[in-house]
């Protein structure tokens, strides 16, 4: 059972190159490269995953993100960029986002992540997880956001240790399932803390 | 992505502040040191307390530094949804700015009752016939922004209703303005009458127009001797021509309140003139003929092209309520709250930026008339409130149209352009109002005022035109030397890497390795604020410069993640790229992830790798790598470092270090 993707991504080469390193392990249903073409095309397909980069180049992906997640509140979302700017990363998440990954990971890893987006869990790159673990610990952010608990801490803190899922879980002896309801729980608190102290977030770190 | 211009905002500062950091951020935003805005607001307090009030005006539209809305916006946006109790407080606002300026200049002084209870009874009715309004929380907004859309298409119909009502609402109260200054008797009639008269039967007692051009015709007209007919004839705004019949004796009375009269070859002309003329014989014809007001000349078809009116369109993004700001500030090129800032200044001037703002929203809506009647009327009750008397303003108003139609008329805004005999007609007769006003005008310096408000008036948009030029110029040439910088850079770097490669393409490792590296060099120069392999000013810049040697030299990828930065520690740096080095020699592996996270108390860097791993034991002791470059080091400056490894699944070097206090 292979999963319904689309890909968005302006560059045909990168598209190309994405398609065949995930080969059979997934099914492309469709492509597109910019947010106009983006919209209808997954509205019609209704895919189960859309793989999308953070900058097109005719708006960003939280644009796509916004105009399809009413309409289709099943389809999920998997950022895929080359961006190192915390704002892009933070701002595609906040817009409903399950997760990120760079543009350097491998098709197996890929693949993998896009199997557990589809299946409702999040999906934290090392770099994101930093991202996260930064906005968090700043002292007059951390008193507005929803804080974070010990554990989710901790899960964050191994994930940007480069730790795989199943890593953690051996080693903080939990099961891979808790550790995912973690890493969603960060995820819901990301997306409802509100967008005013978050602004201010990135105000500090000179991001906007 | 870089900002490459970033554009200025003007918010009250939070830095430079004495109350409420107003010229603090007026300074910033002009580039003008704060104390010119500081003297101004402390003269202008003195000279009447405008002052305080402009401040206060100020401090509610300007958003603090770093917010996004100001207190005004915030307000109005929360309740654009009904706009209509806004409106009623609009209206009680005039109604008491007019109070306030204590004007006569609406019609009968009274208007403001008016105002008033219209305002109040909006706010009545909405508050009656309206739920209370929700609460202000997140929730409450994050529902409202869900339901934006159907908000729109109601929102719609109400403005378009709205926009009615202020049509007819300006044209009333233009038509009352044009009564009250002329005393218009529209019931008397508008529009071209022609009258004789052959026999005194024929020959009524009373000739009355309200607007247009009467001609009465008695030259046929047989007058019995000895007999005295009288003639009342009276055109409020409009000609009046009388041809009198020869070999009658005259007796005339003419008045005009503004115009020409001109009795048999003899012309006088001004405010308030009145000509009269005695003769006496044994026919007489008395004529008692007035005129109120300046003929508003036809408009004769007219072969130049109408001038194209600058283009805005009511912002639909940065609105608080109809946009208007923010179409300005877009068509202008700056901050919209610069441009809230002056609406509520020209607001206080006895409700003319309310004014203002209606007839811009209506000429954003393309109702190009009735936006002119209103600019119109804002303009006059600004300089109203500028202590101008009414007959000044009616003067003013007439030039200021006059030159609109001109303008309309000519051949686009350029000076040399030929006025309109329409528009040169109104400039001339306003100009004449304005100048028989001169005597009640407050001021000595109203004719000067006068002559350099008429001369911008003329050259503005010229002069305007000419610094839009001077900037766009400027524009491109910084645009020009903008992209100069990039291809040199692109030169540099991103050409001779290609170059580079292609040289090495049958070596996959160098490839990967000089591809490595020239993506570092371009994030660093794009997300500057990280800048990577420079000299290590800070933790994270100096792990990445660490990280990408290691890369150079090994051709594995290091994946650096990182929360929080400090000034650098020559310790952990130095550790931590042993253990990178280490990783990349022995671990036989392609990735290797660096986490460094810096807090108040420490700073901890993690070295993994999904590797070979070893036995502590078997090392051999000569290896001293790890024992005396990780550990030793570490030991020496006062911190811990932590080797985990297991053989077949890994290591990851823990490095930890207190944070020294400084």
């Amino acid at each position: 059972m292979s999963r319904r993707v689309v890909l968005v991504d302006d560059h045909g080469l990168f598209l190309a190159g994405v398609r065949a390193e995930l080969g059979e392990a997934v099914e492309v249903v469709g492509e597109a490269g910019t947010v106009a073409r983006a919209i209808p095309l997954i509205k019609e397909l209704d895919p189960e995953v859309v793989l999308l980069d953070v900058h097109l180049p005719d708006g960003s992906g939280e644009a796509i993100i916004d105009a399809v997640a009413s309409e289709r509140p099943d389809v999920r979302f998997l950022a895929l960029s080359v961006s190192d700017a915390a704002e892009d990363v933070i701002a595609v998440i906040r817009a409903g986002a399950r997760g990120y990954v760079t543009k350097t990971i491998s098709g197996e890893e890929l693949a993998a992540a896009i199997e557990r987006v589809a299946s409702g869990d999040a999906v934290f790159s090392p770099r994101l997880a930093g991202f996260v673990l930064d906005a968090y610990r700043s002292e007059q952010a951390g008193s507005e956001l929803d804080e974070l608990t010990p554990r989710e801490r901790e899960v964050l803190q191994l994930i940007a240790r480069g730790y795989l899922y199943k890593e953690i879980a051996a080693r903080l002896d939990i099961s891979v399932k808790t550790v995912e309801s973690h890493v969603s729980s960060v995820l819901r608190k990301l997306q409802l803390s509100t967008r005013h102290e978050l602004t201010r977030w990135a105000t500090q770190h000179r991001l906007v | 992505m870089s900002h490459i211009a970033e554009a200025k905002r003007l918010e009250r500062s939070s830095g430079d502040r004495m109350v409420a950091g107003v010229a603090g951020g007026l300074a910033r935003y002009f580039d003008v040191h704060p104390a010119f805005f500081r003297v101004g607001f402390v003269v202008l307090a003195l000279l009447g307390g405008s002052g305080i009030l402009i401040y206060a005006a100020a401090a509610l539209v300007m958003p603090a530094e770093g917010q996004e809305d100001s207190f005004a916006t915030r307000t109005l946006r929360q309740r654009r949804d009904r706009p209509w109790p806004l409106i009623g407080l609009g209206l009680l606002a005039v109604a008491g700015a007019v109070v306030v300026s204590n004007m006569s200049f609406w019609p009968h002084g009274d208007v403001w009752v008016v105002l008033a209870l219209a305002g109040g009874a909006i706010l009545l009715v909405t508050r009656h016939g309206l739920p209370e309004p929700r609460t202000e929380d997140e929730a409450a907004e994050a529902v409202t922004l869900a339901r934006r859309d159907s908000h729109r298409i109601r929102g719609f119909f109400k403005w378009l209703g709205i926009a009615v009502g202020s049509v007819v609402a300006l044209v009333l109260v233009t038509a009352a303005i044009a009564a009250a200054v002329f005393h218009v008797h529209v019931g008397n009639g508008i529009g071209d009458r022609d009258y004789s008269a052959a026999t005194t039967t024929q020959l009524d007692s009373s000739y009355e127009l309200g607007i247009g051009t009467l001609r009465l015709d008695l030259s046929g007209l047989e007058l019995p001797a000895g007999t005295t007919r009288a003639v009342r004839a009276r055109v409020d705004v409009g000609d009046l021509q009388i041809e009198v019949p020869p070999g009658v004796a005259l007796q005339v009375v003419a008045r005009a309140r503004a115009g020409d009269v001109r009795v048999l070859g003899d012309e006088s002309n001004g405010w308030e003139v009145e000509r009269r003329l005695s003769e006496t014989g044994d026919r007489t014809l008395v004529l008692d003929a007035s005129v109120g007001g300046a003929r508003f000349a036809s408009s004769a078809p007219c072969d130049d092209p109408p001038m194209a009116l600058p283009a805005f369109a009511a912002s639909s993004s940065d609105r608080a309520l109809a946009g208007v700001c923010g179409g300005i500030a877009e068509a202008l090129g700056v901050d919209v709250t610069l441009v809230r800032l002056v609406f509520a200044l020209l607001a206080l001037a006895g409700g003319a930026g309310i004014v203002l703002y209606l007839a811009l929203w209506l000429y954003a809506d393309e109702h190009t008339w009735p936006a002119a009647i209103g600019l119109v009327i804002s303009g006059s009750l600004l300089l109203h409130a500028l202590g101008l008397s009414d007959r000044a303003v009616a003067g003013i108003a007439l030039v200021a149209a006059g030159l609109a139609l001109a303008w309309r008329r000519g051949a686009g805004l350029r000076p040399d352009a030929p006025l309109s005999f329409g528009g040169y007609a109104l400039v001339g007769v306003g100009a004449v109002i304005l100048l028989a006003a001169g005597g009640d005008a407050p001021a000595p310096l109203l004719a000067p005022g006068a002559v350099a408000g008429g001369l911008l008036l003329i050259a503005g948009p010229w002069l305007w035109r000419l610094a839009l030029e001077r900037d766009a110029e400027r524009a491109a040439r910084i645009r020009s030397d903008e992209r100069a910088d990039v291809a040199a850079r692109i030169h540099d770097s991103v050409l001779q890497t290609l170059a580079l490669i292609q040289r090495h393409a049958d070596e996959p490792k160098r490839v990967a390795s000089l591809a490595r590296r020239q993506e570092r060099e371009l994030r660093g120069w794009l997300y500057a604020e990280r800048p990577l392999g420079d000299d290590g000013s800070s933790i994270v810049a100096a792990l990445s410069s660490a990280a990408a040697d290691v890369e150079d030299v090994f051709g594995v990828r290091i994946e650096l993640a990182s929360a929080g930065d400090a000034p650098t520690d020559g310790a952990v740096v130095l550790a931590a790229r042993e253990a990178m080095t280490n990783a990349a020699k022995f671990a036989e592996v392609e990735e290797i992830d660096v986490y460094a996270e810096v807090s108040e108390a420490e700073i901890a860097v993690f070295v993994r790798d999904r590797g070979v791993g070893f036995d502590r034991a078997s090392v051999p002791p000569d290896r001293r790598g790890l024992s005396e470059s990780v550990e030793g080091r570490l030991e020496r400056a006062g911190g811990s470092a932590t080797i985990v490894s297991t053989p077949g699944a890994g290591t990851e070097v823990e490095l930890r270090i207190p944070r020294r206090a400084s």
